[in-house]
């Protein structure tokens, strides 16, 4: 088989095409990730919020509960292997913090973040870091109590400060500053352990703004845990917020583990088009561009994509979302199917509630990697 | 296509290009590429007094291009402003020099076994440090008293090839250069070596515009005949590949030499990228020889940014014997001439760290990478022989004459 020829192409780096390159992956296809950066997902909490989330608002009323489930217990096991592990599930129901001092619902979330549902906490303590900006703890413990009084939750919090050691002589640091260096030295992480032991005593969760590294699976956070003898939940601080980064980093190794290839960072000019079918796409690299064959395109490629924009089934921006068919193949306003080897998923399909844009993403790229095995065979060249 | 003076628009500050930066994950201190690139472009096209210090930390590694979602053209930004900053008088005088390798080295090509001796004798390597700021930590790349010349091309073959060797595989590793000619040769190709000069990313990574379009316009006359004539142009080392093809597309805008530098452009190709083509075409001579070998590899920043994935690794796999794998440990810090000056030694090392680490826990026979830079990091730092993986790949051809 040559270079750029694949069984599915996925265009698209955030949850949807993550979702649909592992899921097709898993089915035995060869599968291709490009994208012109990361998605959206990795910027916020990456929560997921599955209650009363209606299938066919999308234009998905073939999708029933098994569906759902499904590829809600696929991200799952997918997340699990990539040691960044999701909890919660389809019937689920969670508080988790925000640096804003709020609870949010949530059906599915990071480990970390699961553990700050206040319901299961007596005593928190909410941990800034002196010098480190982008997180107040004093704000955000006053903003949890208040919260926590008004919903009637016994949950209580207060705010310590901690101090690190100076990198470089820098006043000031971002958290991303801080996760870097508990990368790369291991003193610097000992300092962080050494400096959260004293401030537990008897709580039982400690909130901290995003800095535990870039890289660390699960367990590293585990074991700090275990240190410490205290659960932690980390917060998403503004972006680059380092529980997204890492969520993206480990996914994208766990994909190229799997044996998916991944080609990021360059622009996708066009589909090409042969007839009813899509043939391939062509990107955007330097000298010349490259045309990466497939025999099915998944397009995850995000609210703001013009690929399909000159096609008559592409609204306007004012009534936002790719109308597709059952088979979330894109049509026209007609109804017709513009190629029947294309998969739309994720936020290009638009026409849905923002909060629940992560579980559209997850559900809509489960099966539009599962659409595309079943009918690679029937699309691929004779 | 997109404006170019527009693309800063589409930034939504999402520091996505900070946290792909290589710089900023060593250095907390430094601007990054949010702050440098589209954030004070507004206030330089303004004319607003700004800091331009920092904009010499930038390595042009293209990391940031590649991480934005928005296609900002965010290092090109920097570039620009690169230019535009005033220097302090001895690294004004160092940065010259630095920008200009092909100068250097027919300077000392000429004398090689003398100056290469001079400039690594200890007190006059010292004394060249101190008054260049360039780091005494390293030793001078040391020029072949052999470089490759337009003589070294081949003449038989149906399909015709312009070799780009650029300074390295011309002045400085002029044998891995030979390596590329025979592989080209192996392959049906008769080689033309292009004339004596550089692709000019030293001169943009030195901030020196007008040599950086110096080097576009000889090389538009030196390769347009040859291009006029049917040929394809090959690069070996990934930074000319990706100046050839990238900067060459968009930097002259005047009629008839942003004409035929775009022709450079569409018809410039990696040596892997060219090789892979073969073998998928099934064309490649692939007679090969078993080689026992284990192989640390490593990708060159420019490789990434040229979006031909790792043809090297499918190459090299194809040749029995050979385990081959990727490092995947980001940037080795070096950057050309980055890595040579004082200020900027040890961030060169920090950064190459984590490869240097990983290389070392692999324990590989021999390294390969396709950039010259990063091989002398790579020694620098592991202490192991790196090679361009060129040399590897033609061992593995029996009857090689």
């Amino acid at each position: 088989m040559r270079g750029d020829e694949f069984d599915v192409l996925v265009i698209g780096e955030g949850l949807s095409g993550i979702t649909a390159a592992a899921a097709a992956c898993r089915q035995g296809a060869r599968v291709m990730l490009t994208s012109k950066g990361p998605g959206s997902f990795a910027l916020g909490t990456a929560c997921v919020d599955l209650d009363g989330l209606d299938c066919a608002s999308v234009g998905l009323s073939k999708w029933g509960a098994n569906q759902m489930e499904d590829a809600i217990s696929f991200f799952l096991e997918l997340t699990a292997a990539a040691g960044c592990a999701y909890e919660g599930g389809v019937h689920e129901h969670r508080l988790v913090p925000t640096i804003m001092g709020t609870f949010a619902e949530v059906s599915l979330a990071p480990r970390s973040l699961w553990k700050g549902d206040p319901r299961g906490v007596a005593e928190a303590v909410v941990v800034g870091i002196e010098n480190v900006f982008a997180f107040d703890a004093n704000f955000v413990a006053e903003r949890l109590t208040l919260h926590s009084k008004t919903n009637d939750l016994a949950s209580s919090y207060r705010a310590v400060a901690i101090k690190l050691p100076q990198i470089q002589n820098q006043h000031w640091l971002t958290p991303l500053d801080i996760a870097s260096e508990v990368d790369k030295h291991s003193f610097y992480a000992q300092s962080l352990m050494a400096a959260l032991k004293p401030v537990v005593q008897d709580a039982d969760l400690l909130i901290l703004p995003g800095v535990l590294g870039l890289n660390s699976a699960d367990d590293c956070i585990r074991n700090l845990e275990d240190e410490i003898g205290c659960a932690i939940c980390e917060l998403p601080t503004l972006p680059p917020s380092v529980p997204g980064l890492r969520l993206l980093r480990r996914l994208e190794s766990r994909l190229s583990a799997m044996g998916v290839e991944i080609r990021t960072g360059f622009s996708v000019q066009k589909l090409c088009m042969d007839g009813g079918r899509c043939t391939g796409a062509v990107l955007d690299t330097p000298g010349q561009a490259r045309t990466v064959h497939a025999d099915c395109v998944i397009l995850a490629s995000g609210k703001f994509s013009r690929l399909l924009e000159d096609h008559p089934g592409k609204e306007r921006a004012s009534a936002p979302g790719l109308r597709v068919s059952e088979e979330l193949q894109p049509v026209s306003s007609a109804g017709a199917v513009l190629a029947e080897n294309v998969f739309a998923c994720g936020s290009v399909l638009g026409r849905f509630e923002s909060r629940y844009g992560n579980a559209i993403a997850i559900v809509s790229g489960y099966e539009a990697g599962m659409l595309a095995c079943q009918r690679g065979v029937h699309y691929a060249k004779p | 296509m997109q404006n170019r003076n527009l693309a800063l628009d589409n930034c939504v500050k999402c520091s996505d290009c900070n946290a792909a930066c290589p710089v900023l994950k060593v250095y907390p201190a430094f601007a990054g590429p949010k702050g440098l690139g589209p954030d004070m472009e507004r206030f330089r096209r303004e004319g607003v007094e700004s800091d331009s210090q920092w904009l010499e930390y930038c390595m042009g590694c293209h990391r940031c291009d590649l991480a934005c979602p928005h296609a900002v053209n965010v290092s090109e930004l920097i570039s620009r402003g690169k230019a535009q900053h005033k220097k302090t008088c001895r690294v004004a005088l160092r940065d010259h020099l630095l920008a200009r390798p092909s100068l250097v080295g027919k300077l000392r090509s000429s004398t090689a076994a003398l100056t290469n001796a001079v400039m690594n004798f200890g007190p006059s390597h010292q004394a060249m440090s101190s008054l260049l700021e360039i780091t005494p930590q390293r030793r001078l790349p040391r020029y072949s008293g052999r470089p490759l010349r337009a003589g070294d091309g081949v003449d038989e073959g149906t399909r015709k090839a312009v070799f780009f060797p650029g300074c390295f595989l011309r002045d400085i590793a002029p044998e891995a250069g030979r390596r590329v000619i025979e592989l080209l040769r192996l392959n049906g190709f008769a080689v033309e070596v292009a004339p004596d000069s550089c692709c000019g990313t030293p001169a943009a990574a030195n901030g020196d515009a007008a040599e950086m379009m110096n080097c576009v316009r000889q090389n538009a006359v030196a390769m347009g005949p040859a291009l006029d004539a049917g040929a394809c142009i090959v690069t070996a080392c990934t930074s000319c590949g990706y100046a050839l093809k990238a900067d060459y597309a968009h930097l002259p805008t005047n009629g008839a030499l942003a004409a035929s530098a775009r022709k450079i452009a569409g018809n410039t190709y990696d040596l892997g990228e060219l090789l892979v083509g073969l073998l998928d075409a099934g064309e490649l001579r692939t007679d090969f020889r078993p080689m026992a070998k284990k192989l640390a590899y490593h990708a060159p920043c420019h490789l990434k940014s040229q979006g031909i994935g790792r043809p090297w690794l499918r190459l090299l796999r194809a040749v029995p014997g050979v385990e081959i794998e990727e490092m995947k440990a980001d940037c080795c810090g070096m950057a050309g001439t980055y890595g040579f000056k004082n200020e900027k030694y040890q961030i060169s090392l920090d950064i190459g760290r984590e490869l240097f680490e990983r290389i070392k826990e692999y324990q590989p026979d021999a390294v390969v990478t396709e950039c010259g830079s990063c091989q002398m990091q790579i020694e620098h730092g592991t202490g192991l022989k790196a090679l361009h993986p060129a040399e590897v790949f033609y061992a593995a051809y029996p009857n090689r004459h």
